[in-house]
């Protein structure tokens, strides 16, 4: 033992010190494992069968509008000239933007070293891959030809074709392709230790069966662990520049165009900003509801939660230096159609869109600024709300921005029809399903990852000294 | 000429395939009453159920063919039977897949114009104007081309009716032949004919033969529209009724007086080409100058470098101003002709005035054909004293021109009618029941006449009261001919033989006149032989469509002052309050093309509404009547009421509503039903264009109005690039320098074009905006209407469109438009060199031409993303949403008929809903004209060999197409031209298709 460490406490760090505190409650390692685990085990809740009633008939919704798309085309939307693109468009760029959230708390946090992530990742990267199924929907079903949407695959065929690789929407294909795979990679590796827990834990053969083949043979032995971290570690190495690059291309559908609004270096930075931002409100949103449903309180402190609040904080002012810099860059390039999408943008016929996102995405995050705010359970769950109501509306605004372009006699106005709104609305039915199956069946925090930043996992932990020293010697171990 | 091989092929017509045949045919399956009921209804399609899809009727139908596809045993999978005959003896000419063409005339009341149609395997498709016939040059109008479209119209009279049970032509033949034997004993008492107008010399002919024949039968002529205030003017003015025909090549100075002489009446076509010939600022004499002074917009006063708006009724008042000011430049005006004038227009009436005293002989003064013949009379006394007679204008004697004008007919005849001793009235063609004057109650008065025949190609409102309904050919079926306003003589032959089994007008003439001669072919044949020379003639006469040398001879015409100063003094002193003037609609005529979906999807020159007309009113009336556009109105005159949808119409005068005719169709068919407002009733024969004293109440309601553009201000844009004459000749170049940018570089190596390389010029200049090159596109591109709610979604297909914008006339408020200058710009695909729409399409499906350098839409390659028409800076591009040509207005949402798909183009593809498309230069053309090319032998195609549709018709050639890398082609000597510039080449985009600036030629002194 070195000579006893004697930095104040006041001097840490803050992130240093809450480490210590991430789970609350005074758990320990069976308690995680028994909260975690039991919401999976016990007998299924009234309430979860209701809701997964209200999230199947809202898919159905989803479902039947899809069929009625591809049997009438896509003009039951409000698609027109000059909008070639709706909401169906809004709604991928919106949840792909959700999806963001995901991979940057487990593979950007990770690699980061930030240890509050462990108990929200895995409901994070959970979100991420629904909301990416969602929103890989939208490109598929608002093409005019549904069954050719497969030729914007890079497929052999009899006609010797390729697709365009100029083509943003190409890009996008890949992006999200992309996206998805290392996703939920990311996610079933994080989930293997886990499973073979739920594995461990069954009381009946099919659990132990079917949680046995999906924990790939897991036994914990130190082998499996070193194979298990440096997989880990490499696709989290892998994911990271996914998180720039997905809504940096997703933004590219728009700024690699000629349209005047649309035709702007800043997408990139400000689509991932944007993205982040939308992602980090939709994960306090579920997260809020479900540590109250699930007793996971002790697991997902307000710490954590005030922590994303003030991700959202960031990323929020972000977006609105973005709005703000689009308008200079507009009067600054002294090109006309520029300035007047902007202008049209602001008091136009879509004023009301646009305002609706400056409050809901500029003005509304600036209340975390208090602390007061930022941990307080029910204006978060409020201003995430409106996070996400905001972002959608700021892919909205922007899809808009083609309504008035360059000639004045092509103009038009959009109106969604009944369809454009099923759809939408449908979608997360599609969403809550998949959610709440996830809920209801696989652990939605992750148990190993918690257990690791718990004081027990410590190698030190029970063998030094107590109270302030022990925060010294954990700094030293990093 | 190609009579025989049209009844050789009519075998082949898939007319007993089709929907109605079949319905027919399981009468025998179903054969229930309501079944029989509905096969032999007039109207067989269920017009008028249409609006009703579950009515009792439409689902007994659609029982019945259930019933009849599993009773027949047709199995579950029904593939379209095709049968392909081949010729055992090949028809001369003929080469199947090489169209064949054809010269014909179409008579649209009085407007006469030749044409020439291209027929595909005996199927007429396409229709284009005859560069021998003087109303023509070359050009055709809508209402020609979209002919095309009516000839297929399932909606047609498809049989004989008596009421409403099917018959045949036998039966009718044995009715007529008891009732002609009566009236051959009483020498026709009791029989009255009501026909449309004709410029036919054999109607004339077999007209005279039945006066003849029967001399106590009543024969009159009614049309709602027709020239007789001009010809009562001209009689008022000269002592006889002559046909004024103006030489606007020879004309300096024109003043267009609610005159649209280039929007309708016979010779707009020609009319617009020979001031269109003046308009370029080097044209030989000099660039000519047009004024126009009218109630509301019309092409002629979109076109005018200056214009007045004037209420109808001040037109008078403003004439004789303007002959007062006149006399004070020494010109020398009758006396009582001119009276000082007073008013806001004093100084456009000194101007105008100053300028027509400095070109004497060199001017015109042209009076429209809705204004009183008192006010003809003074414009005439007018152009006199002016020396215009003979040089800008002449004078011919109108041919055939019934002794008593329509108006007065109608009167007559529904005395008569009323008289309750009309034992049977024929009604031949036209749809009085519906147009009648107001105050004529032909209707009530038709349904005394014990006997009522209709011979009509549509059942209509007239057809509805009717006995008998007859198949009237379409011209497209029939032998005719036709004089033009000029005398020149020109025939009508048929491209087709009669779909539906139809007569023409004058065949049944000819039966109740007592004919030998009952086949059009042989009465025209006579005609043309006793008046025009011999066989050879004739045959020529049926290859060119015009008779050589036919054109009347001219009138001198000598003015009678005192008539004129006569006719002057009648002038009512205008009133004052709300006017009411009725338009000639741009689409449905007076209403007998309603139930033409090209038409009717076709946005109104200057309002660009479609599917609807609308009170139009000035933004100032509109305020002080608390309305806005697409609110209602409901109109009053004389104790009868129209309610109307608004539209506020920048230009229109002072307390002035101006209402088009021809909708609110109610036995239009399934296109035409319903569309807009009727204002017949509101038109009574005195008031017939001008109804004064009429009120307007805003009431409650909307009215849904189409229109394919909602932004009416260029937002100072250099879209539509213009400038006066002066400043043209100051800088040339002006146009090119509207717009500074620095040099355009491209990101990567650009593609090379070598060999001959497609491009057009537009000049805005001549362009008139009459939409003749949007219908010219759709008969020859096949492109489909998609209906009025999905218009007003803004989902038209239109692969060129006619972008109209204001400019206020307001220096001080550009947002004033109570005076407006209009601007039109043709738009359609610039075929870019570096097009935006290629490099985002995901699967690669429009892509660069190397050969010609055209921007390719691979219709089999397009999934639908619609990258491409965001990305497309001229939002050229269209989208097919639904199946258009199921889903479209045009069929109601039922499948094509086999009958509907015969007006397909089948050099061009029809294509499937989800794709997109656009226009293409008319590629089909293009690859034909180098094929061409290749088979005689050139290595390339030679200029003007290849003209796209759009071009082709442009009564004014204002669209001109060619091979850009040739520096001799006409397209390329255009595209040198100072005048020329590229719609935003500022993004690089290097459109092929470029536009010539417009120049104004002001009168100076009224420039501020």
């Amino acid at each position: 033992m070195s000579t006893p460490n004697t930095i104040p406490e006041a001097l840490l760090p803050t992130s240093v010190y809450e480490e210590e505190q991430l789970v609350h409650g005074g758990l320990n390692f069976h308690d995680v494992t028994e909260v975690v685990a039991r919401p999976t085990e016990e007998k299924t809740p009234i309430a979860w069968y209701v809701a997964f009633a209200l999230a199947l008939g809202v898919l159905g919704i989803f479902g039947a509008s899809i069929l009625y798309l591809i049997w009438e085309g896509t003009g039951i939307w409000g698609l027109q000239q000059p909008v070639g693109w709706g909401w169906a468009i809004v709604n991928f760029v919106f949840w792909v933007g959700i999806g963001h959230a995901g991979t940057l708390i487990s593979a950007i946090l990770f690699l980061f070293r930030q240890k509050w992530r462990t108990s929200i990742n895995r409901f994070a990267e959970a979100m991420t891959i629904f909301a990416v199924a969602c929103a890989l929907t939208f490109p598929g079903i608002h093409v005019g030809r549904i069954w050719f949407a497969y030729w914007m695959f890079p497929l052999p065929n009899q006609m010797g074709m390729w697709p365009n690789f100029r083509s943003p929407l190409l890009w996008d294909v890949f992006a999200v392709g992309t996206y998805g795979t290392v996703s939920i990679l990311f996610w079933y590796v994080g989930l293997i230790p886990d499973l073979a827990t739920l594995r461990d834990r069954a009381k009946t053969k099919a659990r132990a069966l079917i949680y046995g083949i999906l924990s790939l043979g897991w036994r914990g032995s130190m082998r499996h662990w070193v194979h298990y971290e440096k997989a880990y570690l490499i696709l989290a190495g892998i994911s990271t520049p996914l998180v720039l690059s997905v809504h940096t291309i997703v933004s590219f559908d728009f700024a690699v165009s000629v349209v005047p609004g649309w035709h702007t270096t800043i997408f990139p930075p400000y689509f991932v900003a944007g993205a982040i931002f939308s992602g980090f409100a939709m994960v306090v949103t579920l997260m809020v509801v479900a540590r109250q449903v699930f007793g996971f309180k002790d697991l997902v402190t307000l710490n954590h939660l005030e922590k994303m609040n003030k991700i959202i904080l960031l990323t929020g002012t972000l977006v609105g230096y973005a709005y703000g810099m689009e308008f200079f860059i507009a009067w600054y390039s002294g090109n006309e159609y520029e300035a007047f999408a902007f202008v049209n943008r602001a008091f136009g016929p879509y004023a009301w869109a646009y305002w609706i996102m400056i409050s809901c995405n500029v003005i509304s995050p600036q209340f975390f600024w208090f602390k007061k705010m930022r941990r307080s359970i029910p204006v978060m769950f409020a201003l995430s709300i409106f996070v996400n109501i905001g972002m959608w509306f700021e892919r909205f605004v922007i899809t808009m921005t083609l309504h008035r372009d360059f000639l004045p006699s092509s103009w038009g106005y959009y109106m969604p029809s009944i369809w454009d709104i099923l759809t939408f609305i449908g979608s997360f039915g599609l969403f809550f399903t998949l959610f709440l199956l996830f809920l209801r069946f696989l652990p939605a925090i992750a148990i190993a990852e918690v257990k690791g930043v718990m004081p027990e996992a410590d190698p030190h932990h029970g063998h030094g000294h107590h109270g302030e020293v022990r925060h010294a010697e954990h700094v030293e171990a990093h | 000429m190609s009579q025989n091989h049209n009844e050789n092929r009519s075998e082949l017509l898939p007319i007993e395939e089709n929907g109605k045949t079949y319905w027919r045919s399981l009468d025998h399956v179903a054969g229930t009453s309501e079944f029989r009921d509905f096969v032999a209804r007039e109207f067989p399609e269920g017009a008028s159920e249409l609006n009703d899809p579950v009515s009792r009727r439409s689902f007994m139908s659609l029982m019945g063919a259930s019933l009849a596809l599993a009773g027949l045993g047709t199995g579950c999978v029904r593939r379209p039977e095709e049968k392909i005959l081949p010729y055992v003896r090949r028809p001369e000419d003929l080469v199947p897949g090489l169209p064949q063409f054809y010269a014909t005339t179409m008579a649209v009341s009085d407007m006469v114009t030749g044409l020439v149609v291209e027929a595909h395997e005996g199927r007429p498709t396409k229709i284009e104007g005859n560069r021998l016939h003087p109303a023509s040059r070359g050009g055709a109008c809508t209402f020609e081309q979209a002919a095309v479209l009516s000839l297929y119209d399932p909606d047609r009279t498809v049989r004989v009716f008596q009421d409403r049970v099917e018959k045949s032509w036998a039966d009718f033949d044995a009715y007529l032949d008891g009732l002609l034997q009566k009236f051959r004993g009483n020498g026709g008492n009791g029989l009255v004919i009501v026909s449309e107008s004709s410029a036919s010399p054999t109607f004339a002919r077999l007209r005279r033969q039945l006066t003849e024949a029967l001399p106590q039968a009543r024969f009159f002529q009614w049309e709602p529209v027709s020239n007789e205030r001009v010809l009562a003017g001209t009689r008022l003015a000269f002592g006889q009724p002559l046909e004024p025909v103006y030489r606007l090549e020879r004309a300096d100075v024109i003043v267009a007086v609610d005159a649209d002489l280039f929007g309708s009446g016979p010779f707009h076509l020609r009319y617009s080409r020979d001031w269109a010939s003046r308009r370029a600022p080097d044209a030989p004499g000099g660039m000519n100058r047009l004024y126009a002074v009218e109630p509301v917009f019309t092409v002629t006063g979109a076109s005018a470098d200056h214009r007045l708006r004037v209420r109808s009724s001040q037109i008078g008042p403003f004439l004789r101003a303007l002959a007062a000011e006149l006399q004070g430049q020494g010109v020398a005006i009758p006396a009582g002709i001119a009276q000082a004038g007073q008013g806001a227009w004093q100084k456009f009436v000194q101007a105008l005035a100053r300028d027509l005293a400095a070109k004497r002989g060199r001017s015109l003064v042209a009076v429209g054909r809705f204004q009183a013949p008192e006010v003809q009379a003074i414009a005439w006394a007018i152009n006199d004293a002016l020396g215009n007679l003979g040089e800008t204008v002449r004078f011919a004697q109108p041919a055939d021109v019934p002794a008593i004008a329509p108006t007065e007919a109608i009167r007559q005849a529904t005395a008569l009618l009323d008289g309750g001793n009309v034992d049977t009235l024929v009604v031949l063609g036209g749809n009085p029941v519906y147009d009648a004057p107001a105050d004529v109650p032909f209707a009530a008065a038709m349904q005394k006449a014990k006997n009522r025949i209709h011979l009509t190609q549509a059942p209509n409102e007239t057809s509805a009261l009717a006995q008998w309904v007859l198949p009237e050919t379409h011209f497209l079926e029939e032998w005719g001919d036709a004089v033009a306003l000029d005398g020149t003589w020109s025939l009508v032959q048929p491209l087709i033989r009669p779909i539906w089994d139809g007569r023409s007008k004058i065949e049944l003439l000819a039966r109740l006149a007592g004919s030998q001669q009952t086949k059009g072919y042989d009465l025209v044949r006579a005609t043309f032989l006793e008046n025009q020379g011999s066989e050879a003639d004739w045959r020529k006469a049926l290859h060119d469509g015009v008779v050589d040398g036919t054109s009347r001879r001219w009138v001198e015409a000598t003015l009678d002052a005192g008539s004129a100063a006569g006719a002057a003094g009648r002038l009512a002193a205008p009133k004052d309050g709300l006017e009411l003037v009725f338009l000639v609609d741009n689409k449905v005529y007076d209403g007998r093309f309603a139930n033409n979906g090209w038409l009717q999807e076709l946005p109104e020159p200057t309002t660009k509404l479609t599917w609807t007309n609308a009170a139009l009113m000035g933004p100032a009336l509109a305020e002080k009547l608390g309305v806005k556009s697409g609110e209602m109105v409901r109109l009053e005159v004389g104790g009868r009421s129209v309610d109307a949808g608004v539209w506020v119409q920048p230009g229109t005068a002072d307390d002035t509503i101006a209402i088009a005719l021809g909708y609110g169709r109610t036995f239009a068919g399934r296109v035409g039903n319903n569309r807009g407002f009727n204002v017949y009733p509101l038109r009574t024969a005195e008031g017939a264009w001008t109804a004064t004293g009429a009120s307007a109440t805003k009431i409650a309601g909307t009215a849904l109005l189409a229109a394919t553009q909602d932004h009416h201000s260029m937002e100072g844009r250099p879209l539509v690039r213009e400038a006066n004459l002066r400043d043209y000749e100051q800088n040339p170049y002006f146009a090119r320098e509207m717009v500074q940018h620095p040099p355009l570089v491209a990101l990567w190596k650009q593609h090379e074009y070598t060999g001959q390389q497609w491009g057009m010029a537009i000049d805005l200049n001549s362009c008139v905006g009459c939409n003749g090159c949007m219908v010219a596109c759709q008969a020859e591109n096949n492109i489909p209407i998609v209906g009025p709610e999905q218009t007003r979604m803004g989902r038209e297909m239109h692969w060129i469109r006619l972008d109209r914008y204001f400019a206020s006339a307001n220096a001080a408020d550009p947002t004033d438009l109570t005076d407006a200058e209009v601007v039109f710009q043709p738009v359609t695909c610039m075929q870019c060199e570096n097009a935006p729409c290629e490099n985002v399409c995901p699967v690669a499906a429009t892509v660069h031409s190397k050969d010609g350098g055209l921007n390719d839409m691979v219709y089999n390659r397009c999934i639908g993303t619609r990258y491409c028409s965001n990305n497309c800076p001229y939002k050229v591009r269209r989208f097919n949403f639904f199946d258009w040509h199921t889903k479209g207005t045009g069929t109601g949402g039922n499948p094509l008929t086999d009958v509907e798909k015969m007006k397909f183009n089948p050099d061009v593809t029809v294509r499937t809903r989800g794709v997109m498309e656009k226009c293409t230069y008319c590629v089909q053309r293009i690859n034909a004209a180098k094929r061409d090319a290749k088979v005689s032998g050139l290595e390339k195609v030679p200029d003007g060999a290849i003209t796209p549709a759009c071009a082709q018709t442009c009564p004014t050639e204002a669209i001109v197409f060619g091979d850009v890398n040739d520096p001799n082609s006409r397209v390329s000597k255009l595209k040198k031209q100072p005048r020329n510039y590229e719609m935003l080449a500022e993004f690089n985009t290097k459109p092929r298709t470029s536009y010539l600036a417009r120049i104004r030629n002001p009168n100076p002194e009224l420039v501020s």
